[in-house]
């Protein structure tokens, strides 16, 4: 019970005080792209980690978001505030269509369609239709978020740094929540014994469908957030090397942990950073760096965590509380 | 009294191979009403067809406590209070004892949130642990676990429930004889508690024991259906078990 308040508190602490204990605008960028990151992969980890529905596309709700908001506030002049919503909307109306076909066919159509979705809609973006998304180049000139006209565009913006910071609180709370509630139990449920989990009144398909869509819903939010933060967006936050390192995030960190993808996503945002001056051999390196942790705790990074995380509070014990059972159980 | 569970004409087919085959019968409330069989006669078939998981029967209709349920989706059938079991042993490996029983306490009846985190879901799980003798080991999580606590599990998280009927699919197979003991004490008390039960078992003497009546099937057909001690004489039954060889023995000696 105190250790994984330790390894939560003190990386929380210094996320607070960041901006107090660093001014470098790079250390601070990393880290906004790191919630951002983080985010995306808890988010994938909901459906690959605890459903066991591989969903190659998850990346493509985070470049639904990125664009719907950038073409909303630079086209229609929509308030990016309403564009940061607007774009989780979208991305979970995405999720809806490529759930909702798919998802009575089985994990591998699913996972087919999911794959071959996100290159559509890769190919899609670079054709520029209707001169929307700017083909190749991207969309730029994005206009910023703005708290009482302070601009949160790059990281230099502290306010900035806060309100990434919130969202990624925010949405991992809500996630952390949803995985211990009765939901959760039925997303576990349903990855260990399908056919078990039918026949104690589990609809698959409903559940199915709720980590999709919800898993959209906040990647679409923090993929308009990255577009309004950063100004630009290119159709390569779909290229091959960025589906690979966020899916990297999620198996590296431990498959259904939450925590692992997170603590993942600062390595390895961090890592691919620091290393990108060494060109081709950042990828060696990396590669190198996740090989031989995964030899030694083939759970992921969550693996080495793994005998603290047994002390976090179970969902039998939440309610146990609430209903004050005595020693034997009895009321 | 009007039957609780009632098949009319149920087939089911692959291709061209009947399963089950034109099957009726009926259960009637509270009473244990034993499957038996030889191998691949279709009663797990029979017990999938009748719970949809994981497929319907092609044809023939389903009436459970006066409604016809064939073509409800699995999940919804089993919120009417039918509930089944598995042969093969099924639990969820990620999960301690107990929520493999809450599981069924808040899943089993229609999920809502106001009773999912309720105390009615955590009292029903609490019950039917107790009651398959597993509540002092409730913490345990079940990796590598004997056979006997998996299939107890699998009971209890159907009692948590509150099933009005209970389909089970072979509970004594593969246990010791001081384990079947047990088992055939905990389906009286599931009896006792007015719940029907239907159930599937090779183990011939625990189905005599337990059983009012009992339905013989064979290449998916009904041979004989009765009481236990009629079915165990019946030729026909003989004959499925031992062969036609056997058959001879018996009319001379």
């Amino acid at each position: 019970m105190k250790k994984i308040y330790i390894i939560i508190l003190i990386p929380l602490a210094i996320l607070i005080f960041l901006p107090a204990i660093t001014q470098r605008t790079y250390i601070l960028h990393l880290a906004v792209m790191s919630f951002v990151f983080a985010i995306i992969s808890q988010n994938w980890d909901l459906t690959m980690g605890y459903l066991g529905l591989f969903n190659f596309g998850h990346l493509s709700f985070f470049a639904i978001g990125a664009y719907t908001s950038g073409i909303l506030s630079i086209n229609f002049q929509v308030s990016p505030w309403a564009c940061l919503f607007l774009g989780g909307l979208t991305a979970m109306v995405a999720g809806s269509i490529l759930t909702l076909p798919t998802i009575r066919l089985g994990g591998r159509v699913f996972s087919l369609f999911s794959f071959s979705f996100q290159q559509v809609l890769f190919y899609l973006i670079r054709s520029n239709p209707m001169g929307l998304t700017g083909g190749s180049q991207g969309l730029s000139r994005i206009p910023p978020l703005r708290v009482f006209n302070y601009s949160l565009q790059g990281a230099s913006s502290i306010p900035a740094y806060y309100v990434a910071l919130t969202l990624f609180l925010g949405i991992s709370m809500t996630l952390y929540y949803t995985v211990k509630s009765p939901i959760g139990m039925a997303f576990t449920a349903i990855r260990d014994s399908e056919n078990y989990a039918i026949s104690r009144g589990i609809d698959p398909f409903k559940y199915r469908f709720i980590a999709v869509v919800v898993g959209a819903f906040f990647t679409g939010i923090i993929g308009a957030f990255y577009a309004h933060f950063l100004g630009v967006v290119g159709p390569e936050i779909l290229g091959w090397g960025n589906v690979v390192l966020t899916c990297c995030m999620v198996e590296f960190g431990g498959l259904g942990t939450l925590l692992g993808p997170t603590a993942a996503a600062f390595l390895l945002t961090t890592l691919s950073n620091y290393l990108s001056g060494l060109e081709a051999y950042r990828n060696i390196i990396i590669s190198l760096i996740m090989f031989f942790v995964l030899i030694a705790f083939p759970s992921g990074l969550a693996g080495i965590f793994a005998p603290i995380k047994t002390h976090a509070p179970k969902l039998t014990d939440l309610i146990k509380t609430r209903i004050n059972y005595g020693e034997r159980g009895e009321k | 009294m009007e039957p609780i569970l009632k098949c009319e004409n149920v087939s089911k087919y692959f291709g061209d191979f009947a399963a089950v085959k034109d099957l009726s019968f009926q259960v009637n409330p509270g009473e244990v009403f034993g499957i038996a069989g030889p191998n691949g006669a279709g009663k797990t078939t029979l017990f999938n067809i009748i719970s949809n998981i994981p497929f319907p029967p092609s044809s023939g209709k389903i009436i459970f406590n006066g409604a016809e349920i064939q073509g409800l989706k699995p999940h919804k059938i089993c919120h009417l209070g039918l509930v089944r079991t598995f042969q093969i042993p099924a639990i969820f490996n990620e999960m301690s004892y107990l929520e493999n029983v809450l599981v069924g306490g808040i899943f089993g009846r229609d999920f809502s949130f106001y009773h999912s985190n309720s105390k009615l879901s955590m009292d029903s799980a609490y019950e039917a642990i107790k009651l398959v003798g597993l509540f002092e080991e409730r913490d345990k999580h079940p990796k590598g676990v004997p056979l006997f606590d998996i299939k107890r599990l699998m009971i209890a998280s159907a009692v948590a429930m509150k099933p009005k009927l209970l389909l089970l699919d072979e509970p004594v197979g593969g246990l010791n004889s001081s384990e079947i003991m047990q088992l055939v004490e905990l389906i009286r008390k599931l009896q006792s508690k007015g719940i029907t039960v239907v159930i599937i078992e090779h183990v011939m003497t625990c189905l005599m024991a337990i059983s009012q009546r009992v339905m013989i099937l064979n290449y998916g057909e009904k041979l004989a259906e009765g009481k236990p001690e009629e079915v165990a004489g019946n030729e026909d039954v003989i004959e499925a078990y031992l062969g036609k060889e056997y058959r001879k023995y018996l009319r001379t000696g």
